[in-house]
């Protein structure tokens, strides 16, 4: 009880850190640009070209979910206005270079400073290392229910007919599927912090890591290796969308014990060292 | 009321970074309720000392011991307060907003706010409380260290360079609530290149040379009320080089 208590202060310390610093401000920004952009340019084509061309943009549309997260997916992303489904797409494409850049700083901006030491002095370096983790989580939890709100608000006034309350229902579930996909990679972000007292060397190793998964994971994939491309952390956010329970759950287990072995890894590096 | 209990216990130390020796054969043992004080120049590894007592170090041979647990063990989180002589301060965070985030790790939140108050009085911070870290001089950060140092009557305090700008009244306060905590039971072991300050803060000083620990002649000549040796002749903190132990 002692240590959930000292997790949750270093974590709201964390999360303070993070939304009252600039850079939170600024990813989030880049997120919504990036995100927003593709969208509202598809948006805008649509609008100008003949109705008849409308099907084979929305044809187009369904053909790249297919592509991404397969058949059983998109038949379970049937139900959810496309235009949240395109935003979701291109979330799930940039969150993880958003999360790295966003917290690969984390613990190796207190090993600079020395503030570890302060830390260390009254908590267990674990203990430190999954307050600063569920901090983080936190930050990029709020900050992806925003970038949804603003996406739904923003279909509901400009798209109402595809957006009925019916399809309300899917705000909570994207939310949850990019929150669940983002987990193991603020481990991985907290986990390159850790290695290294510069933030900018941190974020290098943060980038190399996600360059890592993502080769493996296309590797996977074009080599048909449906078991690796299933178990490797940022592969399940197909899973993570399709209607069966056992799917979305088996995803979720897969993303849970990634962030806790790459969580466990970060705890061992920072316990390990000289600070 | 001061114990008898050995607080410190260092024997046979070393530290070696890539073959280079920083410390060598120290031995050193403090006792509750007794303030000791490390002299030398810089460099010389009073740091390194702190840091291997903070556990944020380990030693590369011999045994340093804290509360009868090895420095750095999960036993002595809260017990131990420790002001490195070296740390930036988050620059955005303020001065009350900084101590309480530590504070509340180990107290309540009544306590945390007592304390903060008792502390931030006693190293003069009242005017710099709403301040941002990045904006405090070196002096008054170099306060704040200390401050988060005396947070939660730590049963030990190490602290490294605590002079370091102060002037001679919060020197004089410094003194002050080191006695006091001492006679409330803490050990205290400090650095300072002051060496007046710790003639008349410590009950006895050592300087560190060559990596090694040096007793330095006795200072406590005219101790203060509060110091043990008024009552007799202290042997409770004492620091030896090993090669002085096998000359006795």
């Amino acid at each position: 009880m002692k240590h959930l208590t000292q997790i949750f202060f270093v974590a709201k310390a964390e999360a303070e850190t993070r939304l009252t610093g600039t850079r939170a401000l600024v990813v989030a920004i880049l997120l919504v640009i990036g995100v927003a952009l593709p969208n509202v340019l598809l948006l805008q084509e649509v609008g100008r070209v003949p109705a008849d061309k409308i099907a084979v943009l929305s044809h187009t549309r369904t053909r790249i979910v297919l592509q991404l997260y397969g058949t059983e997916a998109a038949d379970a992303l049937s139900t959810c206005p496309p235009d949240v489904v395109f935003f979701s797409v291109f979330l799930l494409l940039l969150l993880p270079v958003t999360v790295v850049i966003l917290g690969s700083d984390t613990i190796a901006r207190d090993l600079q400073s020395g503030t570890i030491r302060f830390a260390a002095a009254r908590v267990p370096r674990p203990v430190w290392v999954a307050g600063k983790v569920l901090g983080l989580l936190l930050v990029v939890a709020a900050m992806l229910f925003a970038l949804h709100f603003m996406a739904w608000s923003a279909g509901f006034l400009f798209h109402r007919p595809s957006f009925s309350m019916g399809a309300l229902r899917w705000f909570p579930r994207l939310w949850v599927v990019t929150v669940a996909f983002a987990t193991p990679y603020v481990a991985i972000a907290v986990f390159s912090s850790a290695l290294t007292k510069s933030p900018a060397l941190s974020a290098i190793v943060g980038f190399a890591i996600l360059a890592s998964l993502w080769l493996a994971g296309v590797l996977a994939r074009v080599e048909n290796l449906t078991v690796l491309a299933r178990w490797l952390p940022g592969t399940t956010d197909g899973g993570l969308l399709q209607a069966s329970a056992p799917s979305v759950i088996g995803a979720l287990v897969v993303e849970a014990t990634w962030a806790v072995l790459i969580f466990a890894a970060a705890s061992a590096s920072v316990s390990l060292r000289e600070v | 009321m001061r114990s008898e209990e050995s607080a410190i216990v260092i024997e046979d130390l070393a530290k070696r970074y890539f073959r280079r020796p920083v410390l060598s054969n120290v031995a050193l043992v403090v006792r509750r309720g007794e303030i000791a004080g490390i002299r030398g120049r810089n460099a010389v590894g009073k740091s390194t000392l702190f840091a291997i007592l903070g556990g944020f170090a380990r030693p590369s041979a011999g045994k340093a011991e804290i509360l009868g647990e090895p420095c750095g063990s999960r036993r002595l989180h809260g017990r131990v307060g420790i002001a490195p002589e070296t740390v930036w301060l988050p620059p955005d965070e303020r001065l009350t907003a900084f101590l309480e985030r530590l504070a509340r790790l180990q107290l309540s939140r009544r306590r945390a706010m007592d304390e903060i108050a008792a502390v931030v009085e006693t190293l003069e911070l009242q005017a710099w409380s709403k301040a941002r870290l990045g904006t405090l001089s070196k002096g008054l950060a170099h306060r704040v260290v200390l401050a988060q140092a005396l947070l939660g009557a730590p049963e030990v305090l190490l602290l490294d360079e605590p002079t370091n700008g102060l002037d001679a009244p919060l020197r004089a306060r410094l003194t002050a609530e080191l006695e006091a905590r001492a006679l409330a039971g803490a050990a205290i072991l400090v650095s300072s290149h002051d060496d007046a300050w710790l003639e008349e803060t410590c009950d006895l000083t050592f300087s560190l040379e060559n990596g090694s620990l040096l007793q330095d002649d006795p200072i406590v000549a005219a101790p203060s009320s509060t110091k043990p040796s008024e009552s007799g002749p202290s042997d409770s903190a004492r620091i030896e080089t090993a090669e002085e132990s096998v000359a006795c």
